[in-house]
């Protein structure tokens, strides 16, 4: 299987703010030497509590952001190695899906025009085109092509992911990045979610880096799972081995925390404005 | 129509009443706005006269509607010019980060320094007072105001999911700052740009009372204020009568910049 998305030795830290006026200034190592790789068709979830560089990773990973030390090979091409024009017309090959639904959607544009945005980089498409593209990405996220003249504010929160999933595929890409895509989803939404996601993968050969704190979701919609702490990934492996059988004493505490398995969804959910 | 601010409708109607007085006076004024008549100087209102005339016999109401003009054409002009000139650069700024924010946030805050009034008043000397240079003054003093305003709600928006959504689509810096950041952030632009129209008109007002603004025989509300104070006792119609017009509009430019501000922003709303 092709490698769709390799990580090695990636490193990246943030400075913090000076504790002293005159001190130095603190840093926070977000990630630290982190490797995977990921094939097509493959989902691989990352998990790990808030804080331990998940988010960094799909930040560097999306290119929103440079590592430290590492490399980072998107579709083949080390993405911060590339001449911009190269990257420009490399992202069509690898989209994201943001955590939260009301954020990632310009409120001030329809959501047909938030799907086609991907679409704006490739000078052969045309606009009649863009259309026809954005009403096949409506339809296969389960959306009537009437609904891209609709803005955010006229959809339910599921709605908005289904468009934010839409604006995720319409490129045809081959790695989907999806951060926490259903955790400020209520319960009943979520599951329809991901299996928009699975369906949508198997039908589009897609890779998939899964990240979310809830290891039921994890284990329940990935193939292999790595497991983050305090920057590093301290264990990894396939799903089934990784949760039955953990080698690493943190990835065994994670698991015992009853906490961890669902229960902070409802809190997500809650603090949905 | 329904659920709008009150001080939308009353700032609206201060503003309206204004500017259409002004608006008149482009096709018809009761008189000529600069014929003096000292024969006919303080006459008391009447038909021919509707508010009476001044020391010099020119029709007050004629005076009021072309100063209202001016007053407005000056404010209009001075807050477009240095509101686009600030909040390109408050844009530019807030797309870049960095050093290029530093630099243009510094300089704003310099310029910020300065009391707005005696900027104006150090630039009409130097130049000259002349109806160009009031609105030069009037949009350079405005300028630090947009910068800070846009460049704030800028980087608001490049925080946002949606941009970085763009910057995945591979949308250039440019691309973004038009496509989402300027729509995003045209609401509290434009709020700004009205409250901000009340300070030029204070200002144009100022100015013209010391003479530097607009230049006889123009009729300007701060040079019939300057012009009338020595017969404040005598007259005191030909104080109060631009003195209140001023105050109308630059209370009517404040209230429909509040209510505005409340309709952009719905969680406002019951603060009203």
């Amino acid at each position: 299987m092709s490698v769709v998305l390799s990580l090695s030795g990636v490193s990246r830290a943030y400075p913090l703010p000076r504790r002293r006026l005159l001190g130095p200034r603190p840093m926070l190592q977000a990630l630290s030497d982190a490797s995977l790789t990921l094939s097509a068709g493959e989902t691989l979830g990352i998990v790990g509590e808030s804080g331990s560089g998940k988010s960094t990773l799909a930040r560097l990973v999306m290119g929103f952001d440079r590592p430290d030390a590492g490399r980072i090979t998107v579709l083949g091409q080390d993405i911060n190695a590339l001449p911009a024009p190269e990257l420009r017309r490399l992202r069509a090959g690898f989209q994201m899906v943001f955590q939260d639904p009301f954020g990632s959607l310009d409120p001030r544009r329809p959501v047909g025009w938030s799907i086609a945005e991907p679409l704006l980089a490739d000078p052969a498409l045309d606009a009649p085109t863009r259309r026809k593209r954005v009403a096949e990405a409506l339809e296969q996220v389960g959306l009537r092509p009437a609904d891209g003249a609709k803005f955010p504010h006229q959809f339910s929160g599921g709605q908005r992911q289904r468009v934010a999933i839409a604006r995720g595929i319409v490129t045809r890409p081959r790695l989907l990045v999806a951060d926490e895509p259903v955790s400020a989803l209520d319960v009943s939404m979520q599951g329809q979610i991901l299996n928009l996601l699975s369906d949508l993968q198997a039908q589009m050969g897609l890779a998939m880096l899964f990240i979310s704190h809830d290891l039921a979701l994890v284990a329940h919609q990935c193939d292999r799972v790595a497991v983050m702490h305090r920057g590093r990934i301290v264990e990894s492996g396939p799903v089934a081995q990784v949760f039955s059988h953990p080698r690493e004493s943190y990835t065994r505490s994670l698991l015992a925390r009853p906490e961890t398995k669902s229960a902070d969804n409802r809190e997500l959910v809650n603090n949905t404005p | 129509m329904r659920n709008l601010p009150v001080s939308l409708w009353i700032g609206g109607a201060l503003v309206g009443v204004i500017a259409l007085a002004a608006l008149v006076s482009l096709v018809w004024t009761p008189q000529d706005f600069a014929t003096v008549a000292v024969s006919e100087r303080f006459q008391p209102p009447s038909a021919r006269y509707w508010l009476g005339t001044d020391q010099l016999g020119r029709d007050v109401l004629t005076q009021l509607m072309v100063g209202a003009r001016n007053s407005l054409t000056i404010a209009l002009v001075a807050v477009g010019l240095g509101g686009a000139l600030g909040t390109a650069l408050g844009l530019l700024a807030g797309a870049k980060g960095g050093w290029t924010e530093e630099i243009v946030l510094r300089l704003a805050d310099f310029s910020f320094a300065f009391p707005a009034l005696l900027f104006a008043i150090m630039l009409a000397a130097a130049f000259g007072p002349s109806f160009a240079n009031a609105v030069v003054a009037i949009a350079f003093i405005n300028i630090p105001v947009f910068v800070r305003v846009s460049c704030a709600s800028a980087r608001q928006v490049w925080q946002r999911d949606y941009v970085l959504a763009a910057r995945a689509s591979a949308r250039g810096g440019l691309a973004i700052t038009r496509d989402h950041v300027l729509p995003n952030i045209a609401a509290i632009v434009i709020v700004q740009a009205t409250i901000d129209f009340a300070g030029a008109i204070l200002i144009e007002a100022a100015l013209s009372y010391l003479g530097l603004g607009v230049q006889p025989p123009e009729p300007s509300w701060g040079r019939m204020l300057s012009e009338a104070q020595t017969l404040l006792f005598l007259a005191p119609q030909l104080t109060v009568l631009p003195g209140l017009c001023i105050v109308a509009t630059v209370l009517g430019f404040n209230l429909l910049g509040d209510g505005l501000r409340d309709l952009a922003d719905p969680r406002r709303e019951k603060a009203r």
